[in-house]
């Protein structure tokens, strides 16, 4: 499926939730960071995403912090080495998909599973690497 | 000065250099935040500056992840805290104020808010890279 087609299918959520895996959702996310200023992307994304998980009666599974720390990792990351698609973006940032979770290195356990986070953006809260690189 | 004029004078470019100090930027922030979702505080607040910053001089003091930071941040805190106006937040995170080590060191190193990139582009806080 192309961009456009993903897209759409997305929006007007006809898209196979059995094709919207970990990494769909991180080409989703793309797509919109690439489109639209990073502010608009993350709000468009996620009122995108809760009208999905509504339709497809699993609005509990949406999660604000980690919507908004994958959009602001995306933007980082696309910003830092462009790529023109999201099969070269994805081939440089291949830890994004990797196991265990990005998520664990940047958020404690607890503040992800916590009210606060799923229902508003908080910031990464992992030990800070304050070594110099 | 009430929450309205600050935005106003702020907004306006009425609000001189002296003026705006640290807990000015913190206050106009807090509103933003209070008053908008928080995307659009950010890019309210971003285009806000930008604005002040080329009114009163060259534009390039713009600092993309720090003012994103400091709008989660603030928002983080609200969240937290509940306050009612500007002078309770305040009081309620004092550590807002710090100079030095400067607030966002507990968050970033030295180098990534010096890059071009962090200027530029939000760069998330430097952990468990």
């Amino acid at each position: 499926m192309n961009d456009e087609d993903f897209l759409k299918a997305f929006e007007d959520a006809s898209l196979d939730p059995k094709l919207f895996d970990h990494k769909a959702h991180i080409r989703m996310g793309w797509i919109y960071v690439m489109r639209y200023p990073l502010a608009e992307a993350i709000e468009k994304f996620g009122r995108a995403l809760r009208a999905y998980t509504r339709a497809l009666e699993a609005e509990a599974k949406y999660h604000e912090t980690i919507t908004w720390f994958y959009m602001l990792l995306i933007a980082e990351r696309q910003a830092a080495h462009p790529a023109a698609t999201f099969a070269a973006f994805l081939g440089k940032n291949r830890d994004l998909v990797a196991k265990p979770s990005i998520l664990t290195r940047y958020y404690r356990a607890e503040t992800l599973a916590s009210d606060r986070a799923r229902y508003h953006y908080v910031l990464p809260d992992g030990a800070m690497v304050k070594d110099a690189a | 000065m009430t929450d309205d004029e600050l935005i106003e004078a702020f907004e306006s470019h009425r609000l001189t250099r002296e003026e705006f100090t640290h807990e000015a930027h913190l206050r106009v922030g807090w509103i933003y935040v209070a008053r908008l979702p928080l995307g659009e505080a950010c890019d309210t607040m971003a285009r806000e500056l930008l604005a002040w910053d080329i009114a009163y001089g060259l534009g390039d003091r713009y600092h993309e992840t720090v003012t994103w930071a400091f709008m989660f941040i603030i928002h983080e805190k609200q969240l937290a805290c509940g306050a009612k106006s500007f002078d309770e937040f305040l009081a309620a995170n004092p550590d807002l104020m710090r100079k030095s080590p400067p607030f966002l060191a507990d968050y970033y190193k030295d180098e990534t808010l010096g890059s071009d990139l962090a200027r530029k582009h939000f760069l998330l806080p430097d952990v468990g890279r």
